[in-house]
């Protein structure tokens, strides 16, 4: 073959070489890549962003869950003061009524041995009068004194249980002022 | 020998894809991916936080109410106990006049006892009708002590039961 047909036997498709360079050709797909690339790594950073914003939002969220959690702790306490208030003024209320109640029991036990004395005096003196005076004496002398010494013991925890009562006032007084 | 047809391009001459463009587009995704998985976790997290959030407002906003009737509740409690201890204070005021007044019914009753084998009857006589009278003044305070202790019972009644806190 002579050289002239070999010039014209030359493929029209292959591009002309650049003075110096290789003879490459862009892929097709070349400019898709480059495109697609440029809008997945934009599209990426906005969902970054948004992931990011998220993730403070939701830090804030815990910040105020954590708040609320401690005014519901705090509330949570003054209810269980409040209420050990209550449960506490009722309990001295009650043993001031209690208090009272024994104080009642232990005059109305002296008040019984008055009667019973009374009731003595009143069958001596009746005794006396029909003329039989060393029984009504004796009378005396022996139930009469006894009553007085059972009394005066009475009398003993009446004083005593008028006190406890005060104290217990006194202890519900300060628990109305605490 | 005849040579064969030439190929339309040799292997340096074929398209090639450029390798940064192609690292380019890994990269993309990969970033996409991270994207993805950003977007994700914080949008969990966010709900997440959120929902816990609403449920401790919620928490809080019920314990604000409880603590609220609580509070009231102390306070009335508070008022009536009050109203006890009043009550308590004119029992006991009571109490001791009656007590007092004791004191002098079994001095009398003593004296009565004492003087009982006396031949002068006077002086049993006197000490008698003094604790006769003495009683009856105590027998008018302790009238007046039950009409109070029922006013306490009242009110000690009233303090155990407590009443509707008001809102």
């Amino acid at each position: 073959m002579s050289d002239s047909t070999a010039t014209t036997s030359l493929p029209t498709s292959v591009a002309p070489v650049p003075p110096g360079g290789s003879p490459r050709r862009r892929h097709p797909v070349d400019r898709w890549l480059l495109v697609g690339g440029l809008a997945l790594i934009v599209a990426a950073i906005v969902l970054i962003v948004l992931g990011v914003l998220a993730l403070s939002s939701a830090s804030s969220a815990r910040d105020e869950g954590a708040r609320f959690a401690r005014e519901r702790r705090a509330a949570e306490a003054r209810e269980t003061a409040a209420q050990g208030d209550i449960a506490r003024v009722v309990d001295e209320g009650n043993r001031v009524v209690d208090q009272i109640d024994k104080q009642t029991d232990a005059a109305n036990q002296v008040t019984q041995k008055n009667d019973e004395l009374e009731l003595v005096l009143e069958n001596a003196t009746d005794q006396f009068n029909a003329g039989n005076e060393s029984s009504a004496n004796g009378t005396v002398d022996n139930q009469g004194r006894q009553l007085l010494t059972e009394e005066q013991g009475l009398r003993v925890q009446e004083n005593q249980s008028l006190t406890e009562a005060r104290d217990a006032q006194d202890k519900l007084r300060q628990a109305l002022v605490g | 020998m005849t040579p064969g047809p030439e190929p339309l391009e040799t292997k340096t001459d074929r398209p090639r894809l450029k390798r940064r463009r192609l690292v380019l587009a890994i990269a993309s995704v990969v970033l996409l991916g991270i994207g993805i998985g950003v977007m994700l976790i914080g949008t969990s997290s966010r709900s997440n936080a959120e929902s816990d959030r609403d449920d401790k407002r919620e928490q809080l906003a019920s314990q604000r109410s409880a603590t609220h009737d609580a509070e009231a509740e102390a306070q009335e409690r508070r008022a009536k106990a009050a109203e006890v201890a009043d009550a308590a204070q004119t029992v006991l005021s009571l109490a001791a006049q009656v007590y007092a007044i004791d004191d002098q019914v079994m001095g009398a009753n003593q004296e009565a006892v004492d003087s009982f084998s006396n031949p002068n009857p006077s002086t049993f006589n006197a000490a008698s009708d003094r604790s006769g009278t003495l009683i009856d003044q105590a027998n008018g305070l302790i009238d007046q002590l039950n009409a109070a202790i029922d006013v306490m019972n009242g009110k000690i009644d009233a303090l155990g039961q407590g009443g509707t806190p008001a809102h």
